[in-house]
């Protein structure tokens, strides 16, 4: 079945604790009732006050802090612009501005809030200047090809995926900017709606109105690109 | 389980991996091509570009060459005490100067409703303010509160709490106010901006448009504490004037700092 080989690839790639395995997650689900707003596990929690930590010793001008920082959020950052631009030299650039100003602003950061929507505030302001000036100098921002890049060894199997998600990821590009970048700050940086809210300085209601908004579309889009055997297998789900 | 439900259940940004697994939806999974290929798509990881190493140095040149220890901004508390105290400051320098004159004609409750709409503009603008300066803050009050405030909630209360006179008692010493209003505007504007500096601003035309509401609840305040003109018209018109431009030149000076 179809489904089942997407799972089985698809598990390999989620974070250890969530891969329980495709067998036992298929047959004993756990009960988590679908209404409870998503909870933080563990090792994210345990993410987030190592970093909390690491924030208020970079306050304290403790240098290794500084650097575990980096160490630690950098990657979530580079994704992150990389599926917004998608070329490694700019990547950079923004990477090194963003922490410069992450350093210039480090008092603007309050003690135990979380520190992820801080930085990726200043993430995303330092991408809008950037793409101003890139305006100004006849750039052109490219759209998030990259994002869906897949790592997988496999070419048949990295083709076919390839293949499933280039259809969402064109359907991505036909969103408006706020509903695109709200899907891609969910995906890429792991935050939650409450999360994403704050860093874009909104509401998460409308973080999730937003989100709710992009999935529709995304899905309307897929009705409209898919197969017509796809489609009618399709008419069984929804 | 359906896809508008599945869709719900993303948009809270629950994980598609715990998502797969929750009771209803595997079986909708198995139906539904579209769910699934959003799922898969969430699941496929991100692609991370490779970085040169130099970048790790150039950052850490950044942050050791400058390390030093650094106070973090105030809470809410403290900043809406230092707001109240830097429009005192000011509002007693203009009183000293044009003296008490309107706040001893004032009754009790028009003392007591022009103050405390003063005060709440400039509780809820340092509140606004301090949001706005503080990246990935949760948004409490909305920005614009302190704004509605004093431009369309001043000429409302000054309307219902004052008589309307002829037109041409309105014109009368109206340029003094407005000088004045702005003296004391531009320099709790001043001040504030100051102190709004150490934050680092995403939008700093909204941050100047609430730098000047601060600066604009000053001016409202002094004015009725030594102004002896209390007639609507003259309020509205002068003393509102002297809010407005407060917070338009904050707003335009913000538009300049964010180009």
């Amino acid at each position: 079945m179809q489904w089942t080989a997407s799972w089985d690839e698809t598990q390999k790639m989620v974070p250890r604790e969530m891969a329980a395995g495709p067998a036992s997650a298929m047959t004993d689900p756990p009960a988590i009732p679908a209404s409870e707003p998503p909870a933080a596990s563990t090792e994210q929690s345990a993410q987030r006050e190592l970093l909390i930590e690491l924030m208020k010793r970079y306050q304290d001008a403790d240098a290794s802090a500084a650097d575990e920082l980096f160490r630690q959020v950098n990657p979530v950052l580079a994704r992150y612009y990389y599926s917004l631009v998608n070329q490694p030299g700019q990547v950079e650039d923004l990477l090194q501005e963003c922490w410069l100003r992450v350093h210039r602003a480090r008092q603007s950061y309050r003690p135990g809030e979380p520190v992820l929507p801080w930085i990726v505030a200043i993430a995303r302001h330092t991408r809008v200047d950037h793409f101003r000036r890139w305006q100004r100098s006849s750039g052109r921002e490219s759209s998030i090809d990259a994002l869906t890049r897949h790592p997988s060894t496999d070419p048949r199997k990295a083709l076919d995926s390839r293949q499933r998600a280039d259809a969402v990821r064109k359907a991505m590009e036909t969103l408006p900017e706020g509903q695109r970048e709200v899907l891609i700050m969910l995906k890429v940086t792991g935050m939650t709606a409450a999360e994403v809210a704050r860093a874009t300085g909104s509401t998460a209601a409308a973080v999730k109105q937003k989100a709710f908004r992009a999935y529709q579309a995304i899905r309307q889009a897929l009705k409209m690109r898919m197969e017509p055997e796809e489609n009618r297998d399709d008419l069984q789900g929804s | 389980m359906t896809c508008r439900e599945v869709d719900q259940l993303l948009s809270e940004g629950r994980p598609a991996a715990e998502l797969q697994r929750l009771p209803g939806v595997p079986p909708h999974l198995e139906t539904c091509v579209r769910c699934r290929r959003i799922l898969e798509w969430m699941l496929t990881p991100s692609p991370e570009p490779e970085m040169r190493a130099s970048l790790a140095e150039r950052v850490q040149a950044i942050t050791h060459t400058d390390l030093k220890k650094v106070k973090p901004l105030p809470p809410l508390g403290v900043a809406a005490l230092g707001a109240v105290a830097v429009t005192a400051l000011v509002a007693a320098l203009h009183v000293l100067t044009l003296g008490v004159d309107g706040w001893t004609r004032l009754s009790a409750t028009q003392a007591g409703l022009m103050g405390g709409l003063a005060l709440a503009v400039l509780l809820s603008a340092a509140a606004s303010l301090l949001s706005s300066i503080r990246p990935g803050s949760a948004q409490g009050l909305p920005p614009g509160l302190p704004l509605a405030l004093l431009v369309m909630g001043f000429p409302m209360l000054a309307a219902v709490l004052f008589p309307f006179e002829e037109w041409s008692r309105v014109l009368e010493h109206g340029i003094e106010c407005l000088a004045a209003g702005l003296m004391v505007a531009a320099m709790t504007t001043g001040l504030t901006w100051l102190a709004a500096r150490r934050g680092y601003s995403v939008d700093w035309s909204r941050s100047g448009a609430l730098i000047g509401a601060v600066g604009g609840a000053a001016a409202i305040f002094a004015l009725q504490v030594s102004c002896p003109a209390h007639e609507a018209g003259h309020l509205i018109v002068w003393h509102g004037l002297a809010a407005v431009i407060a917070i338009g030149g904050g707003y335009l000076a913000g538009r300049r700092m964010n180009s």
